[in-house]
């Protein structure tokens, strides 16, 4: 058990070598946080090459770049890649770098637990991967895995397995990162920093790490069972022995759509963090912000077979209704977001941009979202390009801009200087057009009637200029995303020191050194209300 | 903790509201059953919170409007943990294990027992 920044006495820890193995060993949840991102950026790196490979295959009809089984095992892997391996654990990492020093603790609750989760989702991500190098070749049945799909006859060998316990592991570190941000946030408080006075980045953590706990042990069944009718002679999802394989969409989905606010909670508290900082106010209505994360989250558990409409197996009436008044409290903090640029003294440096970005991306992932929840509008684009479509513009456009703004804003507190700006606004004025170029043509190819997941398509479909222009965009995207990499290389080669608080930060997280000292905080002060680091600086312009 | 506790019975509530909503439009036990264990494991939560931490100094200074940042101090309640290897050594026992499932039982023994020396050598270290 572990102390907090607000004890007077506290006896030192062992000093830290920077050496490699030292990176091995830590329970430090800065330096584990910045792994946590780094292995999954790394992830994204891999996705994106997979997704360039499913492009160039569909570039033009008829094409032969991968065949059949190559293709089913690349989309299988970047989604799996995108979903468990990415985004959701780049929150988790930005939270484990950030939520200690939001609330003003020395470290995670549990820090060797907090070590153990980050080697698990490495170890699980591996594994997921290893998959590739089996005779059968990865996991090629989707990223949710669907029975029959999924089972001994048509999924692939050895490499649906490792997939099944790569996931389990994974699922596992979820679990325990979530107890750990929960008891962190809830428990460690420094002294004043009351939950109405917490950062609605940690609020958004809560609520994620919540859903954690309800989603992934479903996850974790389905994979279990799946594993059982695979290799130990089971049947749970095999209709001819009396198994039921909507049972386990039912399982996979009370996980997968809770995880798509798992996957966006954590940015909607990134975009909540930078607007404010670059309006100059205060963020607006920050109890509705809060709240509207707690009722999304609340929803979010009611909505999971609006991906079943299709099954003709569930209450269509009832998941169409909560899809739709899900988008309630999501509209609520877009007003917020848009109420504190309102006559904000508006500046635009490349969070700002991203974050921006990720606003007008995920408005048209939202819209998207409520026309789909609609049953008759869902029949007649399920398992089209539409949805392929919405799902970037929610995943991609939404949460990877947001990552990318996390990335500006926080990169000089986290390693004490700054990115380049030139670079970064390059960077996003390329993903911007490159992303909707990619994607936005996608909606139109579902409309009309491009299935998902095909290896090519006929000449005669007329689908090829749209496919031609999604091509050319998601080239033009990667490049956008490879400027970023360049920045962080040549920022590196050529630090300028950035300063404790190079933004005028609000949270508390600015108040400490870039980078913060091994204990996070040398003294804290007063917290007084949800913008300590703006108090401290108005108090010192205030003293004579 | 008074706003952490009304949190989670709140969202207690909320899950056996929704549970018996989808139960009477439905009759369909899987998400019932799902739905209604949430409820539960969220008011389980709520009374761990209120029965544990209310009365705990630091949760009492953290929750006050006013407090000062020395209120919380003065209770030593042990170092932070700089360094462990056993957390890596654990993980490397749990992967054996699992893809021993996948690669032969000779190879999920081998983890099972790494897993099992790492995971009492993590908690012997925790104590």
């Amino acid at each position: 058990m572990n102390g907090t920044v607000a004890e007077a006495v506290r006896p030192p820890r062992k000093a830290q070598s920077a050496d490699f193995v030292a990176w091995l060993v830590t329970t430090d949840h800065k330096r584990i946080g910045v792994l946590y991102m780094c292995t999954s950026f790394a992830f994204f790196l891999i996705a994106g090459i997979l997704a360039l490979a499913i492009r160039a295959q569909l570039a033009a009809p008829g094409l032969s770049v991968v065949g059949p089984h190559a293709f089913n095992e690349l989309f299988t892997l970047h989604g799996t890649a995108m979903i468990f391996l990415f985004v959701a654990p780049f929150g988790l990492g930005l939270a484990n770098y950030l939520v200690p020093l939001q609330v003003g603790a020395a470290d995670m609750a549990f820090p060797r637990v907090n070590a153990l989760s980050y080697w698990l989702f490495v170890a699980g991500g591996l594994t997921v991967f290893s998959g590739a190098a089996t005779n059968g070749g990865a996991a090629d049945a989707g990223w949710f895995a669907y029975a029959p799909l999924s089972d001994i006859r048509n999924g692939s060998g050895a490499g649906m397995d490792l997939w099944i316990v790569g996931l389990l592991m994974v699922s596992a570190a979820s679990i325990m990162t979530g107890i750990n941000l929960l008891a962190t946030s809830l428990l460690y408080r420094a002294p004043g920093m009351t939950m109405w006075r917490l950062p609605v980045f940690t609020w958004e953590m809560i609520v994620t790490s919540i859903l954690i706990l309800m989603a992934f042990p479903p996850l974790a069944t389905a994979l279990a069972m799946v594993f059982v009718d695979r290799r130990l002679g089971g049947h749970f999802f095999d209709a001819a022995h009396g198994g039921n394989p909507i049972l386990y969409q039912h399982l996979f989905w009370f996980f997968g759509h809770p995880e798509v606010y798992i996957m966006i909670l954590p940015f909607f508290g990134v975009v909540s963090e930078t607007i404010p900082v670059f309006s100059r106010k205060p963020v607006f209505g920050y109890v509705g912000l809060v709240l509207s994360a707690l009722a999304i989250g609340g929803l979010s558990v009611g909505v999971w077979a609006h991906h079943m409409f299709a099954t003709g197996a569930v209450t269509n009436s009832f998941f169409s209704a909560v899809s739709f008044l899900i988008a309630v409290p999501t509209g609520v903090k877009f007003f917020n977001w848009i109420g504190t640029m309102w006559r904000g003294q508006l500046t635009f440096p490349t969070p700002m941009l991203f974050s921006i970005g990720f606003l007008l991306n995920f408005l048209i992932g939202g819209i998207t979202g409520v026309i789909m929840a609609s049953p008759p509008v869902d029949f007649h684009i399920e398992d089209t390009y539409f949805i392929v479509a919405h799902l970037h513009y929610v995943l991609m456009g939404g949460s990877v801009f947001a990552i990318f703004a996390a990335i500006y804003f926080w990169f000089p507190k986290v390693f004490g200087f700054r990115l380049g700006e030139t670079l970064g606004k390059w960077s996003f004025w390329m993903m911007l057009p490159g992303f909707n170029l990619t994607f936005f043509p996608m909606h139109v190819l579902g409309l009309w009637g491009m299935p998902r997941r095909v290896v090519t398509y006929p000449a005669l479909a007329g689908w090829a200029h749209l496919n031609l222009l999604a091509t050319a965009g998601s080239v033009l995207l990667a490049l956008g995303v490879l400027l970023t990499v360049v920045n962080v290389w040549l920022s590196s080669r050529r630090p300028t020191p950035a300063g404790d608080d190079p933004w005028g930060g609000y949270s508390l997280e600015w108040v400490t050194t870039s980078p913060p000292p091994e204990h996070n905080y040398e003294w804290i002060p007063a917290i007084r209300s949800e913008r300590p680091a703006y108090d401290m600086r108005q108090t010192a312009a205030k003293a004579p | 903790m008074k706003t952490g506790t009304r949190m989670f019975l709140s969202s207690a509530a909320f899950g056996a509201a929704i549970a018996s909503i989808y139960w009477y439009v439905s009759h369909e036990t899987v998400g019932t059953m799902l739905l209604a264990l949430i409820g539960v494991a969220l008011l389980f939560v709520a009374a761990y919170i209120f029965l544990t931490v209310r009365g705990d100094r630091r949760q009492v200074a953290a929750d006050a409007a006013d407090a000062q940042p020395q209120d919380a101090a003065g209770e030593i309640i042990g170092p932070l943990p700089a360094e462990s290897v056993w957390p890596i050594m654990l993980a490397i026992g749990v992967v054996l294990a699992l893809d021993g499932l996948v690669y032969g039982v000779w190879l999920a023994v081998l983890g099972f027992i790494f897993a099992t020396f790492s995971g009492v050598a993590l908690f012997r270290e925790s104590r």
